[in-house]
Formats: structure tokens, sequence, C-alpha cells
């Protein structure tokens, strides 16, 4: 049997986000988002110690930061930036987002209780160039993350595959879960590049014991129509992904 | 329609100090009593940095041990990787004429390049190019075995005139072979004129497909060695009992078993975006199907687990679709204990094999 995560779920929980009621939530149409990823493995023993024990560690272990600014939303603009860790959830490839970061205080609030993004509130951006794509965050003007994706290469969109995110959070009933959030992409376009990463402060994003950065995978940016639907999955934090996964079942409407 | 067993050597965790001993030691009794009973070849994995899932980084030692204990039973590479920060080409050449020698003739020289980043990344390869790398090699390894000395300006490796040494014991070469994880590989095997060997556990009426196609194909193919090799193996789970119920209980577990460490996998494309792995690839299908380690699941059609007259009709539907030979996976994670792997074997032989026409 894989190894399986031993993230301290009870200790985790206390700084989780505090979601409503996750099948009311919103469905977000996120139109021409810029999005940007960049893969990078990291060190075996201080990854297992964060991911949960719902989930197996990926062999090798690496983090995904996932970058994106989206014009248009529900709530306006906003850019946000996660760091993920790349886990697997039975046998299926997810980004345990760690810690994040966003630009707009209404989607920092939105990302929180209906999605349980574990998102703070500072400066978040994505700035696109000809040679370029910098993804930047800060929290109280302190830089988190320089995430960087240079010489940029056109690739097909359906050589991508983002990861599904999951996360730690805190259920309306005081118990704690991981949700999976979905999104749809409908890529326009792609590049491929050469990724240099950053992190000035690994504990503002949630690595709680740091991790050491060990080899650039690859960077990767892309122009799609995506979305936030009302999360469809939630796993018991401490039981396998196999054994504690269940869909939830959105709320039938009260009679007239 | 040929039979042949194949290995990834898997090591479930607990680790201790016997463990992977015990894996390689019960693979090689295997080995021999699948030998006894008529078997055609055994296929060892190259694989590095898989945990659990495949501990076979040096099949070429293996398999040498595999010859030295068997008499007639062929040896496979099932496969080399033709990537040159894996294995320089010249290495390759040398490694496999030796086994040839030792084995007396009995090699099978599968190719291939690896599908997941944890290898690919490991050795620091190029994901882009390891299929032009592939290419390069199949092409140059039969001329460093047919000629008396060999010399070569290209794109992945260049080297001096040299005499590679030494020669295979099969004249001009053995049968040389590539790993068919993704569709649209076997169209390479067969342009090449290489034998398809399968190591996904597709549907039979997906290989049907293939199949046709691959004959189609290999009429007007260039032979990237001395000759052709048209043969098509599909890859195969076995678990052969007198009890049907006992023999599909315990054979989905283990495809059950395999299926959730073979989901553990990263693959190439998950990891790095690249056109040189267009699909998930190597047990893609099987992925999809997998849910959780251990308990039995419906098998899919196709698969040889149960009783004797089960495992020979969903052969028969096999060799009707034209798959020269099946290549089957004993057990995963050492799930099944080694007794019941033997008779399972044991009963294959003398209940199923007979069955199929052509001797093996």
């Amino acid at each position: 049997m894989p190894r399986f995560g031993t993230l301290d779920v009870a200790a985790a929980l206390a700084d989780a986000p505090q979601v409503g009621e996750l099948t009311e939530a919103p469905h977000w149409e996120l139109p021409e988002a810029t999005l940007m990823q960049i893969n990078w493995e990291v060190a075996d023993e201080p990854s297992l110690a964060l991911t949960p024990p719902a989930c197996h560690p990926s062999i090798p272990p690496y983090l995904s930061l996932f970058a994106g600014r989206y014009p248009d939303s529900p709530v306006g603009a906003f850019t946000l930036v996660q760091l993920r860790l790349v886990v697997r959830a039975g046998i299926r490839p997810r980004g345990y987002c760690l810690g994040a970061v966003c630009d707009s205080a209404e989607a920092t609030e939105a990302l929180r209780t209906h999605w349980g993004y574990p998102v703070v509130h500072g400066e978040a951006s994505l700035s696109v160039r000809h040679d370029r794509v910098q993804a930047r965050a800060a929290i109280g003007g302190r830089d988190v993350v320089i995430a960087t994706l240079t010489q940029p290469e056109t690739i097909g969109g359906a050589d991508l595959m983002p990861f599904d995110n999951l996360h730690l959070v805190r259920l309306p009933d005081g118990t704690g879960a991981i949700v999976q959030i979905d999104p749809e992409y409908a890529i326009h376009s792609a590049d491929r590049g050469t990724p240099t990463l950053v992190l000035p402060d690994p504990q503002a994003l949630g690595m709680r014991g740091g991790i050491s950065l060990d080899l650039a995978m690859v960077g990767f940016t892309f122009k799609a129509d995506t979305d936030l639907a009302p999360v469809r999955f939630a796993l018991d934090p401490s039981l396998p992904a196999f054994q504690g996964t269940r869909r939830l079942e959105p709320k039938a409407a009260a009679p007239a | 329609m040929r039979f042949g067993v194949f290995y990834e050597l898997s090591v479930p965790r607990p680790w201790t100090a016997e463990s992977e001993r015990t894996v390689y030691m019960n693979a090689l009794e295997q080995v021999r009593v699948a030998d006894e009973m008529g078997f055609h070849s055994v296929w060892a994995v190259e694989h590095h940095f898989l945990e659990e899932y495949s501990h076979s980084s040096a099949p070429e030692l293996f398999l040498t041990a595999c010859a030295m204990q068997t008499k007639q039973i062929r040896v496979g590479h099932g496969i080399v990787i033709c990537v040159p920060e894996f294995n320089h080409p010249v290495k390759i050449a040398e490694r496999a004429a030796v086994l040839d020698i030792l084995s007396g003739g009995r090699l099978e020289f599968g190719t291939g390049r690896s599908a997941t980043w944890t290898e690919l990344g490991g050795f620091r390869a190029n994901p882009d190019t390891t299929k032009n790398s592939w290419d390069e090699f199949v092409h140059t390894i039969p001329q460093m075995w047919m000629q008396e000395r060999f010399g070569y300006e290209g794109q992945y490796f260049s080297m001096p005139t040299r005499a590679v040494l030494p020669k295979p014991y099969q004249k001009p070469h053995p049968p040389m072979w590539v790993a068919v994880s993704t569709p649209g590989t076997e169209m390479d095997a067969a342009d090449r004129g290489m034998g398809a060997l399968g190591v996904n556990f597709t549907t039979f009426k997906a290989q049907e497909e293939r199949v046709q196609e691959y004959r189609r194909r290999i009429q007007n193919c260039t032979p990237a060695g001395a000759f052709v090799n048209d043969k098509l193996a599909a890859a195969n789970f076995l678990f052969c009992h007198e009890d049907s119920a006992e023999g599909v209980g315990i054979g989905g577990r283990m495809i059950q078993n395999f299926q959730y460490l073979a989901g553990q996998l990263d693959m190439a494309k998950e990891a790095y975006p690249t056109k040189g792995y267009p699909s998930p690839g190597l047990l893609a299908a099987t992925r999809r199907q997998a849910s959780s380690p251990g308990e039995p699941g419906q098998p899919p059609e196709g698969i040889a687990i149960g009783n004797p007259e089960q495992i020979i009709r969903e052969l028969k539907k096999w060799e009707a679709v034209g798959v020269d030979q099946i290549n089957f996976l004993l057990n995963a994670s050492e799930l099944i204990p080694q007794e019941q792997v033997l008779e399972s074997l044991r009963l294959f032989g003398t209940e199923v094999m007979p069955h199929f026409t052509e001797k093996n």
C-alpha cells in the first residue's frame, strides 16, 4: 500500500477556512482568465507532513504554484496566487492547496466561504510580457511568492492536464473535511517555458515546517474560460480517499 | 497462440531486509515452473524509482538468472529504455548480446522510452525527445550487432568506429519489439517491422482494431533491423483455480491491487505538458477503472481469471482477434501466496495451454 500523508489534521483545522453551506455556493463563470502553473519537485519528508492522511504523496513529491488573473467575475476582477502540493486522492492527482493570496477583499471572502480556499487578502499579480510571465504575491507588503516563466514557446492546449484542487475546511456543523474544487477549462492558447520560483516566506503560504525546493520541472501558462462550481465531493481528512469520499447532494428546494 | 509471463516485480510496503529478495526469488521459482509447463517467454520491465509498483531496474540481470535456471523459455526485455540519459545504446547492445549468448539464443529484445515523470525527471531526460531517441536507437543497435565495426554521427549519440562486442548468438540478431502503452505506438512498431508488445491491459475489442491496422501497415514496413517480427502480444492477468469463484475473487483482488499501484505513477503528461506524450499513457485505461486496492471488482472482459473453462473461453477471444501471444502478470504486491501462484501456473499449463494450437 502506498504511503499516506502524516498531516496533523486537528492542528491544521484550527487555521482552515470556515465554509458555509457548500452545495448552496454560487456558480461563477470566469471567462478569459490568464493562468500559470509551475511545477517544482520538493524534498520528501516535509511534504509528507503536509499531506493529509486521506491522500498519498506524489512520487516524487512536487509543488504546483497556480496563479490566475480573472478579469471578469461576479465580484469583479481579481488575481489569485496559490501554492499547492500535488497529492493523490486514491489514484487521482490533486493539488492540495497550502495557502493562497488574492488581491480582492470581496473575492477573498467568497473564495474562503464558498470553496474553502485557504486564501488571505494581499497583493497578487500576474503580469504577461512577450518574453516572460510573472506571478507575485505579497502579504502586508512583504513578498511571499515570486514565480516566473521565461522563454515561452507555444504548445497545444490538449497537452495540458490542470489538476483539481483539494481544500481542508471546517464545515458548518463544526467537523472537518477536504473538499474538491474541479473547474472546467476551455483552453484557448498555451505556452510552456522555463520556470523560476522564489518563496521568501514559506510559512505565510501554509508550509509549516518549510519545504526545500529540489528540481525545477516545468512552467506553463494558458488562457482559458473557466469557472467555479459548487463543491460536489468531500473527503474525510483522516480516512483513505477510497473509503472517505462522499458526493454532496444539493438540498431540495423548499416547497412553495 | 503463445503464452508468456511478465514481471513488474512489485514490492509492497512495509519493506524489510528480505522484501525485495523474496519477490525476486518467488519470481524465479515461478519462471522455473513456467518453463516446465511450456510457456514461451518471460518478460521483465525496466523501471526506476517506482516505489512498490516496480523494483525491476536491472532486468538484464533478472533475465540472466531466469535463463540460467531454465531450459526452453525465452527471455524478453519488456522493455529496455532507449533514452540516452538512461542507457547508452552501445551498453544496450552489449548487454543484450551477452544475455543472448548466456541464454543460448533465447533473447527477445523489447524496446521503449519510459512514460513517467518519476523516471524521466529522475534521469533528467527531456520528455519531448524520447520518441526520437528511441527511433535512433532501434535503427542503430541492430547495426552494432551485425557490423564488425560500427561508427555513427547522430542526434542523440555519436561514436567513432569501434567493434561493439560481443555479438548476439542469434543471427542476424534477436527479434525486436516495441512496448505499446498508448494507442498509436503499434503503428510505430508496424512501420519499423517490429513486434508490438502490449504492456497495458486493454480490452480485446480495442485490441481487434489495432491488430487489423498493424497487420495492414506492416506489409509495407521498412524494417529497423534485418528482418520483420510481425508478432502482436497483449498483456493480461492470470489466476487459474479449479473453483470459479475462488479464481475470480483472488484474481480480481490482484487486479485491483495492481491498478491502484499503477494509479500512483506520475505520468509524464500529468507533470510536464508535452506533445511527446499525447495521452496519460501507461495503464490509463485500467487507472480509470481502478477504485480501491484489495477489493474484487468486475474483471474487464478478456481477463484470464477464473477456472480453466472460463480462461479458455476468454483467451479464445484474443486468439480470434489475431493476437499472437499473451503475457501474464501472475501477482501484484505479493498479494497471492506463492504456492497459489504456482498452482495457478500448473493448472493453466495442464488444463488451458493444450487448447491452443501453437506449441509454446
